[in-house]
């Protein structure tokens, strides 16, 4: 490789740690963007995060108690297999009757108590209609 | 150090702040950004893709919070609340966005032939899904029903002129202020928006993701989706159908823009006396509609020519489900709209546009064929 003076921009034997470098900082930009991660369960209050979990280090379904908006608790059961919203505090429940979440996209809301559990993780649609 | 050397570790740190550059270049063009708020009674997420994406999502909440303001017939000092103060009385000034959501709903409410009415303030008001459903008394919803009737919604210039009932000095001579108004001919009346609130909100929200000038955005309002520019890698927008019988997926449209809407039964619903009410009310009988259908989506393609192509969707949606299979698919043909079409069988009828973008993945459902 020569610049346009004519002088070598890189010895010859200092191309292939060149190269190497290159190659790693590629793979590495690569590998964070592209690297398929397992489902995690996202729970939301008023916007934001207070809870997440990737499923499979889960052992077994485990309960979390939230408190909602107006102090309202919303008890989400997390377990290997999906997630659910197995109580809340609310009158209409439409939360725990949206019922078991299993794939990467889907939500249950509980609307009173601002509460979102959420499932994310590779191959989720960019939104659900309903 | 030679002058040779330094020369080459010049250069080398020039390439390296190129490639840098490139770097950070690339990583902003494709950069993801959410925000999730509430707003319209529902969950709203955003996910923008692009330089300026989160400046972008935070004026686009701004903008649904404001039409929030504007079109929910719960915000007394907003254009639809203060129609409805003065239903028969006197038009009232509203903001042209306002006005133009108004005709083109009332349009719709026409071309549906009432399957879908802007004014089903009074018969929605009596059975309160919202706070606290129950079955209104045959009397009072027929009262209810009688002040019903989109065609007794007028709006700006000649129809208000032609009212007796309009007081000159209300708008000082100034016809301008009048071509801006609204009015309800019956007291009673009501506007009620919230069958496309949601789908308008995607309207505002995509509205300020081409002023900022983002790569690509996707907005849930509750269940309705409005779908911007591009993806960063090029591929179709991915929107789930909910099955409305089990807790998963109907199956997935791939989509390249636009808005989707989906009017189900089993979104909001009571029990009393052993009968299932329903929220999608048939304007027509006062009653949940009886179509034979669970659910309908329907998609305005990106390149429609409408103001609010996505409030057209959420209305369209609504018109679809009462008018039932045959109906809602002509309807849906004259906008140039398509839909699925899902009744209480397991039958899924798909419109022509949407063969190929819609594959069904849930158990228990069978294909029928599309367009009559």
């Amino acid at each position: 490789m020569r610049d346009l003076a004519g002088r070598k921009l890189l010895a010859r034997r200092e191309l292939p740690v060149f190269l190497a470098l290159l190659l790693a900082a590629g793979g590495l930009l690569l590998w964070t963007r592209l690297a398929p991660s397992g489902s995690a369960a996202v729970v939301e209050v008023d916007g934001r995060e207070v809870l997440r979990q990737e499923l499979g280090r889960l052992a077994g379904p485990e309960e979390h108690a939230i408190t909602g908006a107006g102090g309202l608790r919303v008890t989400v059961e997390l377990s290997p297999r999906g997630a659910r919203v197995a109580d809340a505090g609310c009158p209409d429940k439409t939360c725990v009757r949206t019922g078991h979440l299993t794939r990467a996209g889907q939500s249950a809301v509980c609307l009173p108590g601002r509460v979102v559990l959420r499932l994310e993780g590779p191959g989720a649609a960019d939104a659900e209609t309903y | 150090m030679t002058r040779k050397a330094k020369a080459r570790l010049l250069w080398a740190g020039l390439f390296l702040s190129v490639l840098g550059l490139a770097a950070v270049w690339f990583l902003s063009q494709n950069r993801e950004a959410e925000l999730q708020t509430f707003a319209m009674g529902s969950y709203v997420r955003q996910t923008v893709w692009g330089p300026g994406g989160k400046a972008a999502m935070e004026a686009a909440s701004q903008a649904v919070a404001d039409l929030e303001n504007r079109i929910s017939w719960r915000r007394e000092d907003g254009d639809i609340a203060q129609v409805n103060r003065q239903a028969g009385q006197r038009p009232v000034p509203v903001e042209p966005e306002t006005l133009a959501l108004l005709e083109q709903m009332r349009q719709l409410s026409e071309a549906s032939g009432g399957a879908f009415d802007v004014t089903i303030g009074p018969v929605a008001q009596l059975w309160d899904f919202d706070s606290g459903p129950h079955l209104p008394e045959a009397g009072e919803l027929e009262a209810a029903l009688a002040l019903v009737g989109y065609d007794r919604l007028l709006t700006g210039g000649d129809a208000l002129f032609e009212l007796a009932s309009v007081p000159q000095e209300l708008f000082d001579g100034d016809a301008a202020a009048l071509e801006q108004a609204a009015a309800l001919l019956d007291p009673g009346m009501a506007l009620d928006l919230g069958a496309v609130g949601k789908g308008a909100a995607c309207d505002a929200a995509l509205a300020q993701y081409q002023e900022a000038g983002v790569k690509g955005a996707v907005i849930a309002v509750g269940g309705s989706i409005g779908l911007y520019g591009q993806k960063p890698d090029g591929k179709a927008f991915r929107v789930s159908v909910r099955d409305p019988e089990g807790q998963g997926s109907l199956g997935v449209l791939e989509l390249p823009g636009g808005y989707v809407s989906t009017s189900g039964s089993y979104e909001k619903y009571f029990e009393q006396n052993r009968e299932k009410y329903h929220h999608i009310l048939d304007p027509r009988t006062g009653y949940p509609a009886e179509s034979g259908l669970v659910s309908v989506t329907v998609w305005c393609p990106p390149e429609m020519d409408w103001k609010w192509p996505g409030a057209l969707s959420d209305g369209l949606a609504t018109a679809c489900f009462v008018l039932g299979l045959e109906d809602g698919q002509k309807l849906l043909e004259g906008y140039g709209a398509e839909g699925i079409f899902v009744d209480g069988d397991g039958a899924v009828a798909v419109t022509p546009g949407l063969e190929g973008r819609f594959s069904l993945t849930a158990p228990g459902y069978h294909r029928e064929a599309g367009a009559p």
